[in-house]
């Protein structure tokens, strides 16, 4: 009998461990047999307690839970959100907490997939929309949009487009974010450029300062095409007048003339580069120790430059032609809810989100952290635009190209870039051949996501 | 003779340093890098400058990014799992060992099959199971999935491959049951397989992320988590704050080796002389 | 699941397809196919040179270090150690900084001696895959070494006092006792690092910044792995991606499986 039992407990061992193999009923047969015996047998921990976030309710009122970026919950943006929260149970008294818990988007991905223990609320990528709307049941916030007057008109069109559809508005646009290049000072100087009258104001502007800086024995810049989509997509945007962007017939409407210029100008970028990509930390090392003079980066790292001291000043990502179209691809962040069933909860949840989509709320978020918000008035009012960063975002989202037509699409296409850009700056297919291939590239993830 | 004997030691010596270096330099470049001024360039520091940067760097690591609290909860679920980890692996190693049983090929075929299937595969179903046993966010439900370890079996194996058959019979024959078997001559003699195994899982543990990071919610932190959220692109944490950080969530698994190796070392010579 | 068009968008609806995720991989068309035959194709390159390089560095460590005086052989196995204990995302991080182009300390050294100057190792043919072989080698050297080395205690001193006494060189007992007797030791370190080799993906994944799953793997899949693939698939969610995830995990296991059974029976043979 005890033979048996060692037996049984080498079979559940193995069957556990292949659990993904077989079909999905199967495995948890398996594994359920798994768990029971390693409970016997390991006789470690009691545990058992329900887990399930925040689907209690206390003296009928909600505790909810709410995931997001882990930056949301450490230093001025975990004591802005928990203020937010304060005030809101405060004002709800159907809510008697919100919990924030620190996810990013893969662990979130992952826990959409899974299908339980979703949160109430949650706070990710623009990008992935289309999946989770797939994936689960997203609570729909028309009532949100239509409870207050001028609610909605505060928003961008475009980022009210994006959340619309299928009759229904699933998510609060709330953050924002367009590359742009810091221009360390000091070594424009030692360079010989007056900066404070010298804006980046084209390409060729660009080209003249790296070439000062080159002339002086210094970096201009790292790789423009290196590190993924970053630089090269911000390059790309700087044309986005002239892209016919578009999805026919599962095909891009591109045309390999319109990308031309852009692998042209990477081309060019790449003879003042020093070889690192834009997301190494030793680039950016660089910068703070005054060997680079440019470097493209998004609004996130400036704290990291002001901690160091640098001399600095930001700058868009030029256009071709002086006072033209800005480049840099814009990344946007919504906060969705879930739909929980249970009518009051929703509402809870619902509150919550129109809070977060308010003027106020995304006002303070802007001037407290920086960082530019998805609601134009609030971008646009001058009491929001006192720091130069700002004042700079706000011109540059007005510019730009969106990363992908987010909410409709679940095809990031401008990422295909990345794949193209470093063989044609290192001369190994020329810019002709890299259009042709960007365009593949691009109808490969169409064809692989299966859209049309 | 001599002299010749001492000059082979030398080179010796020396050659075993050079990748002492290789492994240890990178440590000091992290070292330094914490204990500097936040105006050098962090990538090419390799002299620690100042003392007191670094003490600020740690604090908050430890303080802000709750490096405290995950080392703690990480150190509950790690010793469970290896705890677990101990018992059912020692008694299949036991098992496949020294008995035959219907299909022992094809099951140690399936158990060899187990540990190259990457996790992310089966991790969905694991997780869909785990909370519908209501253990999501609590230390068994991270360490339930995570004792089934086919390393840990096929390693105490290995050291068990040097037992003689005959202690067995000879117990068998004096009337002892399986478990009395296993418990009084297996158990002991497997001494350095099981320490050995306490080391590896204990590292491997340590260091898992994409189980404990999906099972995991508010309640507890793995250590894990902590630090990769910690290294999200897209927001800023000072850099050297991160190296602290780092640096703190290494000790652990470190003394854990550091201390077991002694024994480990006294259990194979002990070994070495019987067998 | 490998049979089905699961993904993650596919709530409730999962639908048998067949073999069509396993012609879809193997076609060669498509960017799924495209993509997972180049990560197979950098695959096949990579076990070997790492099995093979890592493995005789560890052995050779062990043979040198056992030569020495417990105290220091126990004060470097402490440090070789070292690497293994280190979280994975650090180890890369740090070579991250060794190896960059120009400045890197690795790179530059590298450069002097005439290899991969002016190239950039993470989006360079080839030269990425031995960069992701460097870092793993450094990592795991001190798993295996600990490994070996405790192998090594177990032969019996015995052998050696009676080779001694046979006037046998330090050379020739390496030869001649510790590696046959090695044997079954050598046998797991080498499956196990066949195994752990051929899923190799944390190192490569972080190095080709894939905290954005767009980049995985760098341009033109320099730097892909089939195990990083097949999270592409999943995370990407695209049609089916949990299905040709798992087409491409069961083809892969397929492979190690046989693999191992060889490397099994050819043990067998042997002894």
């Amino acid at each position: 009998m005890k033979k048996g039992l060692c037996f049984l407990l080498t079979a559940a061992l193995m069957a556990a461990s292949l659990a993904g193999c077989g079909s999905q009923s199967d495995s948890s047969a398996n594994s359920q047999a798994e768990a029971k015996e390693s409970a016997g047998s390991g006789g470690s921990s009691g545990g058992g307690a329900q887990a399930e976030a925040g689907n209690t309710t206390e003296d009928g009122k909600y505790d909810l839970v709410f995931w997001v970026y882990s930056d949301a919950v450490l230093n001025d943006q975990g004591k802005l959100f928990n203020r937010w929260v304060e005030e809101y149970c405060e004002e709800n008294p159907d809510v008697n907490s919100i919990t924030l818990i620190g996810k990013n988007d893969a662990d979130l991905l992952t826990s959409l997939m899974a299908g339980v223990g979703l949160p109430d609320m949650f706070f990710a990528s623009a990008r992935n929309m289309r999946q989770y709307k797939e994936a689960i049941d997203l609570l729909d916030l028309t009532p949100v949009y239509q409870s207050e007057e001028g609610y909605q008109d505060g928003f961008y069109d475009s980022a009210i487009a994006a959340i619309s559809q299928d009759a229904g508005m699933w998510a609060i646009p709330f953050m924002s974010y367009v590359p742009i290049i810091f221009r360390n000072t000091d070594v424009l100087e030692k360079a010989g450029i007056d900066w404070e009258n010298e804006p980046l104001t084209s390409w060729d502007v660009f080209f003249e300062q790296c070439e000062k800086v080159k002339a002086a024995g210094i970096d201009a810049t790292h790789s423009w095409s290196q590190g993924g989509y970053y630089c090269p997509g911000a390059v790309l945007a700087s044309d986005a007048p002239n892209l016919a962007v578009g999805l026919e017939n599962g095909e891009t409407t591109l045309k390999a003339e319109q990308l031309l210029r852009t692998f042209e100008t990477l081309q060019k970028l790449e003879t003042y580069s020093n070889g690192m990509s834009y997301s190494d930390a030793p680039a950016s090392e660089a910068f703070k120790a005054g060997e680079l003079a440019f470097i493209a980066a998004g609004p996130w790292n400036e704290p990291d430059y002001i901690q160091a001291g640098t001399h600095y000043d930001v700058q868009l990502i030029p256009p071709y032609e002086e006072n033209g179209w800005t480049g840099g691809l814009q990344g946007w962040d919504f906060m969705y809810g879930v739909n929980t069933g249970d009518e009051g909860r929703n509402e809870a949840i619902r509150g919550w989100l129109k809070k977060m989509g308010s003027f106020e709320v995304q006002q303070e978020f802007a001037k407290v952290i920086g960082r530019s918000v998805l609601r134009e008035d609030a971008m646009d009012d001058p009491d929001t635009q006192q720091t130069e960063m700002l004042a700079i975002l706000a011109d540059g989202l007005k510019c730009g190209m969106n990363q992908m037509n987010f909410g409709h699409s679940s095809v990031f296409w401008t990422s295909a870039i990345g794949d193209v850009a470093p063989a044609v700056a290192n001369g190994s297919i020329t810019p002709e051949e890299g259009a042709q291939q960007l365009i593949d590239g691009i109808n490969g993830l169409y064809a692989e996501a299966g859209e049309e | 003779m001599k002299t010749k004997k001492k000059r082979e030691q030398w080179i010796l010596i020396m050659l075993a340093a050079v990748w002492g270096l290789v492994c240890l330099f990178p440590l000091w470049v992290l070292f330094s890098g914490t204990f500097s001024l936040d105006t050098n360039n962090l990538t090419r520091t390799f002299f620690p400058n100042s003392l007191t940067n670094g003490i600020a760097k740690c604090k908050e690591a430890l303080v802000t990014v709750e490096i405290a609290a995950s080392t703690v909860h990480t150190l509950i679920y790690t010793s469970v799992t290896v705890a677990g980890i101990l018992v059912i692996s020692s008694l299949a190693a036991y098992e496949f060992t020294f008995y035959h049983f219907p299909l022992k090929r094809l099951l140690f075929g399936l158990l060899m099959a187990s540990m190259m299937l990457p996790q992310v595969l089966y991790i969905i179903p694991l997780y869909r199971l785990v909370f519908a046993m209501k253990l999501a966010d609590t230390f068994a439900g991270i360490s339930f999935p995570m004792m089934v370890s086919a390393l840990s079996v096929f390693v105490m194996m290995q050291f068990l491959e040097d037992l003689p058959l005959s202690f067995i019979e000879s117990a068998r024959i004096d009337g002892a049951g399986h478990f009395q078997i296993y418990g009084r001559i297996v158990l002991p003699l497997m001494r350095n397989g099981i320490l050995t195994t306490v080391v590896l899982m204990f590292m491997k543990i340590w260091g898992q992320y994409l189980w404990p990071a999906l099972v995991t919610g508010q309640k507890i932190k793995p250590i894990s988590v902590t630090i990769s959220n910690m290294l999200n692109p897209n927001f800023w944490i000072d850099p050297r704050t991160k190296i602290a950080a780092m640096l703190i969530a290494m000790i652990p698994p470190m003394t854990i080796y550091l201390t077991f190796q002694r024994y480990v070392i006294e259990g194979i010579t002990m070994s070495g002389v019987k067998g | 699941m490998s049979f089905t068009d699961w993904s993650v968008s596919s709530r409730g609806s999962v639908n048998f397809v067949g073999l069509d995720n396993y012609t879809l991989i193997l076609s060669g068309k498509g960017t799924t196919s495209v993509r997972f035959l180049n990560s197979v194709k950098n695959l096949v390159i990579y076990v070997p040179l790492t099995l093979s390089i890592g493995l005789s560095l560890s052995l050779a460590l062990a043979l040198i270090t056992r030569q020495l005086s417990r105290k220091l052989f126990s004060v470097f196995r402490g440090i070789y150690f070292v690497p293994y204990v280190l979280p994975l995302f650090l180890c890369a991080g740090i070579w991250q900084w060794f190896m960059t182009t120009g400045t890197g300390l690795v790179a530059s050294a590298l450069a002097n001696i005439g290899i991969g100057r002016g190239i950039t190792w993470d989006s360079t043919k080839y030269y990425a895959i031995i960069y992701v072989m460097m870092v793993d080698i450094w990592n795991s050297a001190g798993f295996n070494f600990v490994i070996i080395s405790a192998g090594m205690a177990d032969i019996s001193p015995d052998l050696y006092e009676a080779a001694e006494i046979d006037g046998a060189s330090t050379f020739q007992k390496m030869t001649k006792i510790t590696i046959p007797l090695l044997e079954p030791i050598l046998f797991f370190v080498i499956t196990y690092g066949f195994i752990s080799a051929l899923q190799v993906y944390d190192i490569p994944w972080i190095i080709s910044n894939g905290s954005d799953i767009n980049s995985v793997g760098g341009p033109g899949q320099v730097m892909s792995f089939p195990v990083m693939e097949m999270v592409r698939n999943i995370y990407l969610g695209g049609k089916s991606g949990l299905g040709r995830a798992c087409a491409e995990g069961v083809s892969l296991m397929t492979v190690i499986l046989a693999v191992t059974a060889i490397q099994f029976k050819a043990r067998r043979k042997k002894v």
